[in-house]
């Protein structure tokens, strides 16, 4: 039986700059228990179906300008308020993306989980409570903790609450958007196995909105693309996969950078999603297509079957497409010098014995415990490791952003720990950073001019105005900013084009080491790929040196050349970024690799699912700080500290049993 | 928790000395001489202005006078005497206190009690006619000056309309006006902040997952946004609280009303040293004390607050640092 049926749904916001079309006559059907993936990219459409279908469109500015909603074929749209009501948190029920944001601070959790009984289910108080500490044990949650509030949980934890309340009343249809984009992946490794078999005791459909394809290979049954409010390509996960018909599909999977394999450059489509109040004519990916042609600006392609229910919009997509279009936008300033530099290997910068800790009210917090290390010139050293492991503090206290506690950094076999005043400004042209969140890095009443010309005219680098003005030019070519941007402001770019600008600003100063810190997390899948590529074209023709922070493991591998995996505050392993792919040896590397979702339906995956969270980096107890977690965990390991040993050539791991585990 | 407010209170000694030793030099530094007031005429001898000043012990160095006065506080609660009255500070402000606090209460509560629901109110309607009409409302009130509203009111209620007495307080009928125009100023302000705060929470995420439980509009408000919205508000609320007890100089002169702020500005006229300095001591204890209170109300209302307090529940600390984390 279906679940939910949507008919030619259209959806508008009506705002000062006219009217957004964000969804434009979408159909979508779910059987009783399937799960059905909404992809797409950043304004694609898919939170506003969501919201649609619970009727939960802010008006204004939202209106729902036709179509049908039927839910078990009731029509939802001719539903009045009081059904609405019965009808939400009962029969359909929505996870949010943020977990952080979406429980009430001032409610314990248990009281928000009872008040789904409370509200639909005529339960009183107690009994409420009594089956809402059911609800939290079935995900995962000691029942005792139902008394505490939601900052008393971390970010895993909340979203299970999150998922508990969606759980509570069994309903008919569950949308979930975006529900593990905030985790860390092991512990969306976690979240998805829980949804998973919840969903299938309970026989629940499942709306699953996600960008992640890696998420939707692993649970959906089928797979929508959405693209500027349409659907442009349908089927299952085999149809999807496997038999790619749309370029927009193709472009995606072309985009993500793989965890098995070496590509040198990644793929991402060009341009942007067009601005939804202004919608292109004919086809709306026409402008980025790779294979359009001239019809392809005239004629708007219908849904069209091409057999055993595998849908897409394309005039093209019934093996007509021809060769792809390769206008890849070399860039020249850029690719001339690359082949220049071939230099010896030599070590730019070395960590030795590196400590920062923080006095916090709880006592000691060691977010960066003894760490070694060292970077050869040109080269890329990958950070990887769940939030709060201390990856950002490692890179701040590398160029002096946090003074370390104890330990050197060595620059050029200088030592640069304890810079202080004239000499560390100097010292400093030499390493930059660069930051995840490209909108609050930069100051939003300043133009593009302004903040690339800022530390050119703190350092005072150019002599006169026509220099100054020369320079920045010079910079917004090398990291691919139209110049007509010149003197835009930074709400007025995409994401994207903003982390651009941090790039020329990290850049102006000609540095020869740059901190990266997550600067592709905030972004779309091409987009992203956009700025990697961008960041490995700058490394070779300047012979940069990276320090890539990122939680990402298929990003980390693209970009880098070795890889360092942090946990609570240590480095637990270290090696070439093939080697630690090929041949993980330190229990925590495992499990983190085997818990990433992979976007493709082809390779069987072994799971370990890792239970358990971080331990508190606050005064942290002796002994391994991963033992709480780590299936090999002996009395050995729960009193001494691991040290970091060279276990095979240039393979460097802290862990008393590495050899053992891996049969060394 | 105990331990907590004990550290407050300590805090709380060099906040009050610091307070008593900055009024006391400003009042002896600025214009005027409290001898001659005292004299209370311009035709006095050199001798007869010296042994005033020997009495009103004016003759000693600034720091002595300073130190002996707190000295005295400090080991007798000993405000010393009115110069103007010869009576002991303490028995003056005994006897005004009561009657500011009453007023100020008053006058407070009936700007809660009014101004939050009508801010609740607006935010609810935003953007319709009833938000624009309390909205301009509430700008208009608050920019008006309270003299003026004071001097209107009594305008209008006693000399046109004689419906109400203009000064003193002997009867209800005398407290009317006072609170009335002592709670306009604060309800302007209280209304736009209950406003703002509101919309600011009914934006949040967890309202939204609200509504997605399926439950009526009225219990998203009440339940789910009421309470966060309220707590920069208490902030505000607790600290005026305090401010009460300080009278209001404004309200108490021109409706002619014994409180403590026409007693300081009586001080103020005739140099009357001590009765300033007692004034603005009993105000700042109580401004100290109101805050610790507001601060102890809103661990009560914010759970990760009251997490800091209790020290049995350690997890809160922790978690809020892997929060930080996070972000
Ligand atoms: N200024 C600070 N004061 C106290 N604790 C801090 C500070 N900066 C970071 N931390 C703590 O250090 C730990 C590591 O943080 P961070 O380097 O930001 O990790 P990551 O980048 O992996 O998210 C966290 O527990 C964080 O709360
Ligand atoms: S219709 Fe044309 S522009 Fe659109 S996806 Fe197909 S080939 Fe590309
Ligand atoms: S030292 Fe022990 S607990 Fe730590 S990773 Fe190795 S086996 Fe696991
Ligand atoms: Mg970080």
């Amino acid at each position: 039986m279906k679940v939910l049926e949507i008919k030619d749904l259209v959806i508008e916001y009506q705002t000062m700059d006219g009217t957004v079309h964000a969804v434009n006559n979408i159909n979508l059907d779910l059987e009783e228990g399937e799960t059905l993936g909404l992809v797409g990219e950043t304004g694609a459409g898919k939170t506003t179906t969501a919201l649609g279908v619970l009727r939960l469109i802010p008006d204004p500015p939202g209106v729902i300008k036709s179509g049908q909603i039927l839910l078990k074929g009731k029509d939802i749209m001719k539903m009045s308020g009081e059904e609405l009501r019965a009808m939400r948190g009962d029969e359909i029920s929505m996870i949010f993306q943020d977990p952080m944001t979406a429980l009430n601070p001032v409610l314990t959790v248990g009281e928000q989980i009872a008040e789904i009984y409370f509200l639909h289910n005529d339960c009183s108080r107690a009994e409420s409570m009594e089956k809402a500490r059911e609800m939290l044990e079935m995900v995962g949650i000691p029942g005792e903790r139902a008394d505490e509030y939601p900052h008393q949980f971390s970010g895993g934890m909340k979203q299970r609450v999150v998922i508990a309340i969606a759980l509570a009343c069994q309903p008919a249809l569950i949308i979930a958007d975006e529900p593990t984009t905030a985790l860390d992946v092991t512990i969306q490794a976690q979240v998805l196995d829980m949804m998973k078999n919840l969903k299938d005791q309970l026989e629940t459909a499942m709306l699953l909105i996600t960008h992640d394809l890696g998420v939707v290979a692993e649970v959906c049954d089928k797979v929508a693309i959405m693209y500027a409010g349409e659907i442009v390509e349908y089927g299952t996960l085999e149809h999807i996969f496997n038999h790619t018909m749309h370029p927009y599909t193709m472009g995606l999977f072309n985009s993500l950078p793989s965890l098995d394999k070496d590509a040198d450059r990644l793929r991402p489509i060009h341009g942007l999603m067009p601005d939804p109040t202004d919608l292109p004519s004919g086809c709306p990916f026409h402008p980025r297509c790779p294979y359009a042609r001239p019809e392809c600006a005239e004629s708007h392609p219908e849904l069209r079957d091409y057999g055993d229910g595998h849908l897409a919009r394309c005039l093209f997509c019934d093996g007509q497409l021809g060769a792809e279009n390769t206008a890849e936008e070399e860039n020249p300033a850029v690719a001339a010098a690359a082949e220049k530099q071939q230099q010896t290997p030599d070590v730019l910068l070395e960590a030795v014995h590196l400590k920062k800790y923080f006095q916090t009210r709880g006592g000691l917090l060691h977010a960066v415990d003894d760490i070694s290390f060292t970077i050869e010139r040109g080269k890329t050293l990958g950070v990887v490791g769940e939030s709060g492991c201390g990856k950002s503090t490692l890179g701040r206290a590398l160029i002096g952003l946090n003074e370390a506690t104890d330990g050197q950094v060595l620059f050029e076999g200088q030592d640069v720990t304890h810079l202080k005043g004239r000499e560390r400004r100097k010292f400093l042209t030499n390493m930059q950073m660069i930051f995840q969140d490209p909108f609050s890095s930069l100051d939003p009443r300043k133009t593009v001019f302004e903040q690339i010309a800022a530390p050119l005219r703190i350092n005072k680098v150019c002599r006169n105005k026509r220099e100054l003005e020369q320079r920045v030019a010079d910079l917004m070519e090398t990291v691919g900013l139209a110049r007509r941007l010149t003197y835009s402001y930074p709400h007025e770019l995409d994401g994207g084009r903003r982390q651009r600008i941090g790039v020329a600003r990290a850049l102006a100063l000609e540095p020869k080491f740059i901190v990266c810190d997550e600067p592709v997390s905030a972004l779309d899948v091409s987009i992203q790929a956009q700025v990697l590529n961008l960041l490995q074209d700058l490394q070779a023709a300047k012979n940069l040196t990276y320090i890539f922070i990122t939680h990402d493991l298929s990003v980390v591998r693209h970009i880098s050349d070795d890889i360092m995996v942090m946990y609570v505050g240590c480095m637990v392993e270290k090696c070439a970024s093939h080697e630690l792919f090929d041949y993980p040896l330190h229990p925590y590397t495992k499990g983190m690799l085997s818990a990433v979702p992979i976007p493709s339906i082809n390779v069987e995956k072994k799971r370990i699912i890792m239970q358990g969270e971080l331990t508190s980096p606050v005064n942290p107890k002796p002994g391994c700080r991963f033992a709480n977690r780590c299936p090999y965990a002996t009395d050995e390991c729960r009193s001494v500290q691991p040290a970091v040993e060279e276990v095979r050539p240039n393979h460097f791991v802290a862990c008393h049993h590495v050899r053992e585990i891996n049969g060394l | 928790m105990l331990r907590f407010i004990g550290r407050r209170l300590l805090v709380m000694i060099p906040v009050l000395l610091g307070v008593l030793i900055i009024v006391y030099a400003l009042s002896c530094f600025m214009p005027g001489d409290p001898v001659i007031n005292k004299l209370g005429t311009q035709n006095y001898t050199q001798e007869q202005y010296d042994a005033m000043e020997h009495q009103l012990g004016l003759d000693q160095p600034f720091v002595v006078r300073l130190g002996s006065y707190l000295w005295g506080v400090v080991t007798r609660l000993d405000l010393g005497e009115s110069y103007a009255t010869n009576r002991p500070v303490t028995e003056s402000l005994a006897q005004r206190v009561g009657v500011s606090i009453q007023l100020g209460l008053m006058s407070l509560c009936l700007a809660g009690i009014l101004g939050i629901p009508i801010g609740i109110f607006s935010a609810v309607r935003q953007n319709t006619i009833p938000d624009y009409t309390i909205t301009t409302l509430s700008i208009i009130l608050a920019s008006l000056p309270g003299f003026w509203l004071a001097m209107e009111a009594i305008l209008i209620f006693s000399a046109k309309l004689r419906i109400l007495p203009a000064s003193g307080l002997t009867s209800w009928k005398h407290y009317i006006m006072p609170v009335a125009c002592a709670s306009m100023m604060t309800l302007a302000s209280l209304v736009r902040m209950t406003r703002s705060s509101m919309l600011e929470v009914i934006r949040q995420d967890y309202i939204r997952t609200a509504r997605s439980k399926g439950m009526k509009e009225t219990r998203v408000i009440f339940k789910h946004a009421l309470k966060n919205a309220l707590i920069p508000v208490i902030t505000v609320l607790g600290n005026q609280v305090g401010m009460v007890v300080g009278g209001s100089i404004i309200i108490e002169t021109i409706f002619n009303i014994p409180g403590m702020g026409s007693l300081m500005l009586s001080a103020i006229n005739q140099r009357d040293y001590p009765v300033i300095m007692g004034v603005t001591l009993v105000t700042s204890v109580f401004v100290c004390i109101c805050n610790l209170v507001v601060d102890i109300v809103y661990s009560l209302v914010d759970p990760q607050i009251r997490s800091q307090f209790v020290s049995g529940k350690k997890r809160g600390g922790k978690e809020k640092t892997e929060k930080e984390a996070a972000a």
